[in-house]
């Protein structure tokens, strides 16, 4: 698919100060040339900042900066190699959909035939083809963020950053639109820096996940590996669809006094797939299953395709199973009926605290 | 939600403000027309431009024609002035400053500062240092006291609801800071410049308080007029009442269709 | 190209505001009150550090007369366009549903704004006049024989020409405050069983605050510094402290006027701080 990557970055302690506010701290990050990385984290954790440092709409207050191998810092937003679609696409409301796009030409002093037809292109690539003519003011939220798109891409970046494209869309635009982003960025073969709070955007979109929480990065990896072996309490949390098991003197804790032998290692806490705890009714199951965990249902909620079993076992914190929905009703458990758990001891992950 | 009853009682109450608020306006516009023998006071002796000529011939005391051109040069003067300082100066407040908050209220005080006070001051250094008072120099420098916290007031206004980020996208594409100023930033702003630019010249226009003191020998038009309520007797008040009217209209309506027209091309409407 | 730190930019941005504020703003202010201290004669004023400017002000009781019909104005101006401009804004903002007519009318009430004050002005006298519209008016309908003489000249066509000047300066800020008012706070205020009035004295009169206290001020200090309107309407028989101050600068009385111009100012601050007591006016200039 892409033929020439390029587009490294390589982010080297970099920290950023605002007044007294430590908004980023001594964050170290290589985003690989031509790849699609999401910085995930919620509001406030430092992952808007990153993304306007690299733009150069901020300074870094400490740390170095590079793009293809050199050092990006201290150069002003025209003239590194990056372009930016803003959360609210920022486009000129003054200027047609055309200009929008040419504008970067105009400012290169290209004459305006070879700029239009060039902006006229990038249109086209959008599927935005006939809307030239219109301003902003008379475009949807999704055309919007099209034509923003076609004006970051027409300056030919090494690297695109996002800043929450999606944010201002409805739930099925949003679906929609993610998809897009992602084959464009495979088409172009350049690097994308997506900037989101929502996990199940940055699993769907990217080669890499970098979970940002209070200024650092929690976690970076492929997007499989950081939804099915988050590193941390913080990163399982964040992720979502995660049971939390605590480890005290030397065993897992399941809850009511329930205990089981930890796998090798030690981690202070253990994660579980939410889809890979299995429950089955404990008048059927049978005593040898190993760890045995007993726990009555406390609530349940259908979401779908699937039912949320919460367990009852006689702790704050409770487990929860998630059942493919003909399976729960098959089963004929109902709230209050004793389960009994069943999963892979190699499910679970060491995470620290 | 809304009784009807209280709706008609308001809405009452705003039309008998709107009569007082234009009632006497639309009567001297009409006693401006009074027939040749006609009177200050209905009833009207038919319609005529007789005192229409009288000005225009120089048939009254006082000097109209000359304070009218002052006026209008001077109001031309003061908007200049206005829109470039309180533009810059509104840009400068877009950053925090030390002086920022001591600025901002020398400002305020420069608004609600009697008007006379300054005209009293400033006619004083002026008597100190033997400078004669001049239209174009005391009388401006006062009047901008005058439209310059408007102005700025105004870019507050205009700048608060300035999305920057539109500047940052354009330096992203590669516009220089002065490129970013002439192609976004500036026709962006624009509807309030010119918003700036009707309050310096209409204020201006109408001035007495600040100008009555350092005006100098040659009047602006209200000063003369003001000058002319004792000795003119005669409908021809009204006829420059209803001149100087239609060209504040005028400056008011070229403003508002420039701004509306801007406006409708650039605003966003929501998504 | 020189570079410059960005406070540096930002002073050199609002430099030709500083520069002309200063001269004709703080510099005639700073010399008013030199001069107040100054000695006086019929040949000139001379420098000198003296209080008889200020003691001849405070124990003449033409000033004391003054002060009270300044204030008289000032309370009896201050309450109308209170009333004008809350139930005009009320109107606008809460009667009017489209947006389009709300502004419409509303540039309707600040059009004048832009228009002579003298024009204004003047426009009353062939309605207020003995021969004036209203006794002719009157006088037709029967409702009268002779005509009022009250009408024109007199303390009530001042403050009424007072109102119709400046009215507008009442309405922009409480409007402005009652637009920013969203309306489901009126609803859910509603949904918890305020009537009409209530959602009037508890949701509308204290978000309106701000912009009832900016009229105010606005309000006080035009009518407590016009020295041509009280003149011109009163046909010369009243007076304020303005005017008076006027006439001693006619008659070339600097230091008394210097004086007189000091005590004022200084009237008015107190009633202005007064005002700030009960509202944040620098967050209504700034929003």
């Amino acid at each position: 698919m892409s033929e020439i990557s390029s587009g490294k970055i390589e982010i080297i302690q970099v920290d950023k100060f605002y007044d007294d506010v430590h908004a980023v701290r001594g964050v170290s990050l290589t985003i690989p040339a031509g790849s699609y990385c999401c910085l995930l984290g919620p509001s406030g954790c430092g992952k808007s900042s990153l993304l306007r440092m690299i733009a150069g709409h901020e300074n870094a207050s400490a740390g170095d900066m590079h793009i293809d191998g050199r050092s990006i810092l201290g150069l002003p937003a025209r003239q590194r190699p990056t372009a930016m679609m803003f959360q609210s696409y920022a486009l000129f409301p003054h200027l047609t959909c055309l200009d929008n796009v040419a504008f970067s030409q105009k400012m290169q002093g290209v004459d305006k035939v070879t700029r239009h037809a060039k902006a006229k292109d990038m249109l086209d690539m959008v599927q935005m083809g006939d809307f030239g003519q219109r301003l902003p003011a008379q475009l949807s939220g999704g055309q919007r963020q099209r034509i923003a798109l076609a004006r970051a891409l027409i300056t030919e970046p090494k690297v695109l950053l996002l800043d929450e494209p999606l944010s201002a869309l409805d739930e099925n635009l949003r679906v929609l639109m993610r998809n897009e982003l992602r084959q464009m960025q495979q088409k172009l073969g350049i690097t994308f820096v997506h900037v989101t709070h929502t996990n199940t955007e940055a699993i769907a979109t990217s080669d890499m996940v970098v979970v940002m929480g209070d200024g650092v990065i929690d976690q970076a990896g492929p997007p499989r590996e950081v939804f099915n072996h988050p590193a941390s309490l913080y990163t399982a949390r964040f992720m979502g669809g995660h049971n939390i098991v605590p480890v005290r003197d030397g065993r897992l804790q399941f809850g009511g006094g329930q205990t089981a032998e930890p796998p090798k290692g030690d981690a202070g806490y253990y994660s579980l797939r939410q889809d890979l705890t299995l429950i089955e009714p404990l008048a059927q199951s049978s005593h040898s299953a190993e760890p045995s965990i007993e726990a009555s249902i406390a609530r349940v909620e259908y979401e779908g395709a699937s039912f949320k079993v919460t367990l009852d076992r006689g702790d704050p914190a409770p487990l929860i199973a998630r059942v493919f929905d003909r399976d729960f009703e098959t089963s004929g458990l109902t709230v209050g009926a004793p389960v009994r758990l069943r999963f892979e001891m190699a499910d679970l992950c060491p995470m620290r605290s | 939600m809304k009784q009807p009853l209280v709706t008609y009682i308001l809405g009452a109450f705003f039309g008998l403000y709107v009569l007082f608020l234009y009632g006497p306006m639309f009567v001297i516009f009409l006693l401006s027309f009074q027939g040749p023998t006609g009177g200050m006071t209905f009833p009207l002796q038919g319609l005529s431009l007789h005192w229409f000529k009288e000005l225009w011939a120089q048939n009254v005391s006082g000097d109209v024609a000359g304070s009218f051109q002052r006026s209008i040069a001077l109001g031309l003067l003061v908007m200049v002035i206005t829109v470039g300082v309180s533009v810059a100066a509104g840009f400068g407040f877009r950053r925090a400053f030390p002086g920022a908050r001591v600025l901002f209220y020398v400002a305020v005080i420069s608004l609600i500062m009697p008007g006379f006070l300054i005209s009293f001051g400033l006619g004083l250094i002026l008597q100190l240092l033997g400078i004669d008072a001049q239209w174009f120099t005391s009388a401006l420098g006062a009047q901008l006291t005058w439209t310059l916290p408007f102005g700025l007031l105004i870019m507050f206004a205009v700048l608060a609801r300035f999305d920057r980020s539109v500047e940052e996208a354009a330096q992203d594409l590669g516009a220089s800071r002065s490129q970013t100023l002439r192609h976004v930033t500036l026709p962006l702003l624009a509807p309030g410049i010119v918003g700036v630019a009707l309050f310096g010249f209409t204020l201006s226009y109408d001035e007495i308080p600040r100008t009555t003191l350092v005006v100098g020998n040659s009047n602006t038009l209200p000063m003369e007029v003001l000058a002319m309520t004792n000795t003119l007797t005669t409908p021809s008040l009204y006829a420059i009442g209803t001149i100087t009217t239609l060209v504040s209209l005028a400056c008011i309506l070229f403003a508002l269709v420039s701004i509306i027209r801007m406006q409708r091309r650039t605003k966003l409407k929501k998504a | 190209m020189a570079s410059f730190s960005p406070r540096g930019i930002s002073w050199l941005q609002t430099a030709p505001l500083v520069v002309i504020l200063l001269v004709f703003l703080i510099a005639p202010l700073a010399v008013i009150v030199m001069v107040s201290f100054w000695d006086y004669s019929v040949g000139g004023m001379y420098p000198d550090f003296i209080w008889l400017n200020y003691e001849d002000l405070l124990t003449s009781p033409t000033t004391i007369a003054l002060y009270q019909r300044t204030l008289k104005f000032a309370f009896l101006v201050w309450m109308i366009t209170l009333i004008i401009g809350f139930t005009v804004s009320y109107f606008l903002t809460f009667c009017i549903r489209s947006t389009v007519w709300r502004m419409a009318l509303f540039l309707v009430c600040t059009v004048p704004f832009w228009t002579s004050n003298v024009i204004r002005m003047i426009a009353w006298i062939p309605f207020l006049g003995r021969n004036g519209a209203i006794n002719q008016g009157l006088m037709a309908g029967g409702v009268i024989d002779e005509p009022l003489d009250f009408l024109l000249f007199s303390e009530f066509s001042v403050v009424l020409t007072y109102v119709h000047l400046y009215t507008l300066f009442m309405i922009v800020p409480i409007f402005n405050a009652m637009s920013k008012i969203d309306f489901d706070i009126i609803e859910a205020a509603q949904d918890a069983g305020a009537t009409g009035f209530q959602v009037l004295r508890n949701i509308i009169l204290p978000l309106t605050l701000n912009g009832i206290g900016l009229g105010s001020i606005f309000i006080v200090t035009l009518v407590m510094g016009d020295f041509f309107i009280v003149r011109v309407m009163s046909g010369s028989q009243s007076g304020t402290v303005a005017s008076g101050m006027a006439y001693e600068i006619g008659g070339l009385q600097y230091p008394a006027a210097a004086a007189n111009a000091v005590v004022l100012v200084a009237v008015v601050v107190v009633i202005v701080s007064i005002i700030l007591r009960f509202v944040d006016v620098r967050k209504v200039l700034t929003e």
